[in-house]
């Protein structure tokens, strides 16, 4: 069994609509997947279920082996942790220092260690400087910097994040990718994104539409589906040639990546 | 927009009163509340805010922000002054040398007339006088009491007498000597401490409580999401404000009706988005183990220090003065 394994799993909000259409996933130790899907694929639904935020209907969800239910969920929150969108919403302390202590409060952490992790995690995000600052003196990127640093702090060996950038002027997403890039290694990462050039870099991507896995597999051969693509809105096609034109040109452009981010940005949002 | 905008009274600082623990600053200045209501004698209270207030000066607080914290409570200070000396009418009269403070007052027609001239002009110009309303009305009051001392004119309706006692006076003292520590001691709290830490403290004191432990560790957290959350709506309630008043809303003028609906198209937006907000706040407090009511351990704990234990020490000597005092002397 692969360490995140879900197997037929079913979610609905209401009555009428399935939110998560019989979700079958794994994925292994220490790989790095990105979803992708347009607004209300369910996605966040997804993230949701695995850190055991909203419960599944039906099917079984193992994470490290151990069925994810209402006796483990404790246990398996150990194992995983996730970062939301929106800065503010999830910055529960005062301050930063109080903001990374808090889920080593909620884990009886001792003080002396909380501050020795404090100091580590802070500085592994570069945010050591700003301690006691709040976060209405804190940007953006900043403040999602310091809920990694809280995530990071607990060790987890999953870290979630649902669109952690996309509410992130370009210099806050420039910086956050910095820091998922220097986790990569020791985590594993699911990135929940809109940013493509954050996909592209992915080990896998997975398409999702209408609650259900449309598509699954290294990032050359999801983007070879063009039809599915379309279908699950991810027009992207006629950028994804402009892309490569930019690329191979033999233009004077100065800023190639910048332009081919902007356009992998403009194809996502079509 | 100013962002570093900061909410409750604290005022930055780094006296000992600052670097106190904010637990020791509640206890020891709830005992000294207490204390200010058992004792009564007049030099001993004057003493207390003698002392109050020179430990305000250590602490380097701007003086005049400090004098500003009374204000609110003027009005009821002198309201409260006023009654004591006009009911209060046990003891000998207050007299300096021959001169005794006994008046009489004739309420004639014509002084009836005048005061309610002065009356409906005050009502009429107080329009324009915003600021110093409430000194206008005093100063008109006395006016009138004064012009009836000098005008005797009949048809006399009623005759008052006024006397000011010995026991108004020391019971006005009293109070406004007790009023005036009470606000000086509040506002050393307020003005030293963090809010925060407040929050803390007031953890810390109830901490030994076992069986309340739960609540209280539930209302510190709700206290401090509020301290954290407080800013942030403040801000989004300006965008909204500065949204509207883009579209053409005035939040100054206009007639009631149009105000009610101003605040309503503050609220209506300030009410959806505290409702998203908190909901993805409850998420993330969750995925990060937060359980209501469960033991948590604390990244801020009680600091003690040597001024610490001199506090505690300064009030256990000063309460079991009081209690003595009170006991021995009646004092
Ligand atoms: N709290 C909720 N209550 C009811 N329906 C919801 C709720 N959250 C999401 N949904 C619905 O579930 C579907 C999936 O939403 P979500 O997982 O948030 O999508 P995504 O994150 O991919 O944009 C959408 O149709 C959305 O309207
Ligand atoms: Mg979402």
């Amino acid at each position: 069994m692969s360490f995140i394994e879900l197997q037929d799993v079913y979610f609905r909000y209401t009555k009428d609509d399935y939110a998560l259409n019989g979700i079958n996933l794994s994925i292994n130790r220490g790989e790095h997947v990105c979803i992708l899907g347009h607004n209300g694929s369910g996605k966040s639904t997804l993230a949701k279920i695995l850190v055991g935020l909203i419960e599944k209907k039906k099917g079984h969800i193992y994470i490290d082996g151990i069925e994810l239910d209402e006796k483990t969920i404790d246990n398996i929150r150990q194992k995983i942790g996730i970062v939301f969108q929106n800065p503010d919403n999830q910055f529960v302390g005062v301050t930063v220092e109080d903001d990374i202590a808090f889920g080593l409060e909620n884990r009886k952490v001792s003080r002396d260690e909380m501050i020795k992790l404090i100091n580590q995690f802070s500085s592994k995000v570069s945010m050591q400087d700003f301690l006691n600052r709040n976060p209405e003196e804190l940007s953006g990127g900043e403040k999602q910097r310091v809920a990694i640093a809280g995530v990071l702090a607990m060790n987890p060996e999953v870290i979630i994040f649902d669109e952690a950038t996309s509410m992130l002027d370009p210099k806050g997403v420039k910086e956050v990718m910095e820091v998922i890039e220097n986790i990569k290694k020791e985590k594993t990462i699911i990135s929940i994104t809109h940013n493509l050039s954050e996909a592209k870099h992915c080990d896998r991507i997975i398409v999702m539409n209408q609650g259900k896995i449309v598509l699954d597999g290294t990032p050359e051969e999801v983007f070879k589906n063009t039809n599915v693509l379309i279908e699950s809105r991810l027009d992207i096609l006629d950028s994804m040639k402009l892309i490569d034109k930019v690329k191979n040109s033999t233009l004077n452009i100065n800023k190639k990546q910048e332009v081919e981010d902007a356009l992998w940005q403009y194809a996502y949002h079509k | 927009m100013n962002n570093k905008m900061v909410f409750g009274q604290y005022v930055e600082g780094n006296s000992w009163i600052h670097r106190l623990d904010a637990s020791t600053k509640i206890i020891v200045l709830f005992f000294m509340m207490i204390s200010l209501f058992i004792v009564s004698n007049l030099y001993f209270l004057l003493g207390i805010l003698c002392f109050i207030w020179l430990i305000v000066l250590t602490t380097k607080l701007p003086l005049n922000q400090f004098l500003k914290s009374f204000r609110a409570m003027a009005t009821l200070l002198c309201f409260t002054l006023i009654f004591q000396i006009l009911f209060n009418t046990t003891g000998e009269i207050i007299h300096i040398g021959k001169f005794t403070f006994s008046f009489t007052f004739d309420l004639t027609i014509l002084s009836l007339i005048i005061g309610i001239i002065t009356l409906l002009l005050y009502i009429i110009l107080g329009k324009w006088i915003h600021k110093y309303r409430f000194i206008t009305f005093i100063i008109l009051v006395l006016l009138i009491f004064y012009l009836q001392t000098i005008i005797h004119i009949t048809p006399i309706i009623v005759t008052y007498n006024i006397s000011f006692h010995m026991n108004a006076f020391y019971s006005a003292s009293r109070v406004f000597l007790r009023i005036l520590s009470l606000l000086s001691l509040s506002a050393l709290l307020t003005f030293t401490t963090k809010p925060i830490d407040l929050n803390n403290g007031i953890e810390t004191i109830f901490h030994p409580l076992k069986f309340l432990r739960k609540y209280v560790s539930i209302f510190g957290m709700m206290m401090s999401i509020a301290l954290r959350f407080i800013p942030t709506l403040f801000n989004e309630s300006q965008k909204i404000l500065k949204a509207q008043a883009s579209r053409g809303a005035d939040f100054q003028e206009g007639s009631i009706k149009q105000k009610i609906g101003q605040i309503i198209s503050l609220l209506i937006p300030m009410f959806v988005i505290s409702y998203k907000r908190a909901e993805d706040l409850a998420n993330a407090m969750e995925a990060r183990g937060y359980i209501p009511g469960d033991e948590r351990t604390k990244l801020h704990i009680t600091k003690f220090r040597i001024t610490d234990i001199c506090s505690y020490i300064f009030l256990v000597l000063f309460f079991t003065f009081v209690i003595l005092s009170k006991v021995l002397w009646g004092l």
